[in-house]
């Protein structure tokens, strides 16, 4: 039995009928006291949940496990925007780095990998990404996070990439080095203090590499490292290069050379 | 008669009653259980799941998925 025969009590089939191929949407808010509302431009039935009385929510559970069985998916609705958004993402460039590690980072890699270029075509379009930020590091941890710093960063179309194609036996030292202790890149954020960021610039000196890369996103950030970067160079030791800066994006990234 | 219905989709406050609709309830800690043994609902990917996080129920005997980033890209690619 379909969606539709369960629930004749709720929406009557002379009403059903013309229903093809809609949405049925279940909602806690109420319309004066209405079971439900058909909402043809948008292609949907709402049903309210709550102006049911119990023998139509029973109904209404029927209903819902008869659609399951003919394959009709249940959906959060606050899960569909950023589904839609991931059925439609499809960027050349994201598909060829995607394709380039596919068999050189280890799964999980990759797939933090996939997210990130996701999340960095978020940003881009200016989307508000704290969440998927936040998804990311729940699920990958610390090396998530630094996998989705550098990807934002550029890093893998970059460095990685020509690294790789350079000396490929050599890469993965490297990409451990830069994903596990964050050799290469500092990304300040807001919570950081001057004296945090000159601790992490003598920490990654110490590895012996020959340059790194400061990254700060929003003008508070900035002004942080500009004023790190002016007092800090000669008693730590390296010159500024490369200086780097969206206006539109605020984002400013400067290159230091030990 | 094609009487399909495209999708269901469900708010935050009606996750209690799709979970009833399994057989499903949720546990002081907020994640979905098993209504009779009580057992913990795993996603495809071995996880428990909360209730908030509840984002998707898919044939395939009935797979429960999280609404995070990796878990819906895996659904739109359909690798879960």
């Amino acid at each position: 039995m379909s969606f539709y025969d369960h629930v004749k009590g709720i929406i009557p089939p002379s009403v059903s009928k013309t229903l093809n191929d809609f949405e049925v949407r279940l909602n806690s808010t109420t319309l004066n006291d209405e079971k439900y509302l058909i909402d043809t431009s948008n292609k949907c039935v709402i049903i309210y949940v709550l102006s049911l009385a119990s023998k139509e929510k029973r109904a209404l559970r029927k209903g819902i496990k008869g659609g399951f069985e003919c394959d009709v998916p249940l959906i959060s609705q606050s899960s569909i925007g950023l589904l839609q958004r991931l059925y439609q993402y499809n960027d050349k460039e994201d598909t060829r780095i995607l394709k380039f590690f596919e068999n050189i980072l280890s799964n999980k890699d990759w797939e933090t990998l996939r997210d990130s270029l996701f999340l960095r075509n978020e940003f881009k379009k200016r989307k508000n990404v704290s969440q998927l930020k936040y998804d990311i590091f729940t699920r990958y941890g610390e090396r998530g996070n630094t996998i989705s710093n550098l990807c934002t960063a550029g890093y893998f179309e970059e460095t990685m990439i020509p690294l790789y194609n350079l000396e490929p036996k050599e890469f993965h030292k490297y990409w451990d080095a830069a994903v596990d202790r964050g050799v290469m890149a500092l990304f300040v954020n807001s919570r950081m203090k001057i004296e945090k960021i000159v601790l992490e610039i003598k920490r990654r000196s110490k590895y012996g590499i020959k340059y790194m890369h400061i990254h700060g996103i929003g003008d508070a950030n900035i002004e942080k490292i500009k004023e790190c970067l002016t007092k800090e160079s000669e008693s730590i030791g390296f010159t500024v290069k490369n200086m780097y800066t969206d206006d539109n994006l605020h984002i400013y990234v400067a290159e230091l050379i030990f | 008669m094609n009487r399909q219905v495209t999708r269901i989709t469900f708010d935050n406050e009606s996750k209690d009653l799709i979970l009833d609709a399994f057989n499903k309830s949720v546990d002081k800690d907020g994640f979905i259980i098993e209504k009779q043994s009580k057992v913990r609902v795993l996603t495809p990917e071995g996880m428990e799941l909360k209730k908030d996080r509840l984002s998707i129920i898919k044939k395939g005997s009935e797979k429960f998925i999280s609404g995070d980033l990796t878990s819906l890209m895996k659904y739109a690619k359909g690798e879960i």
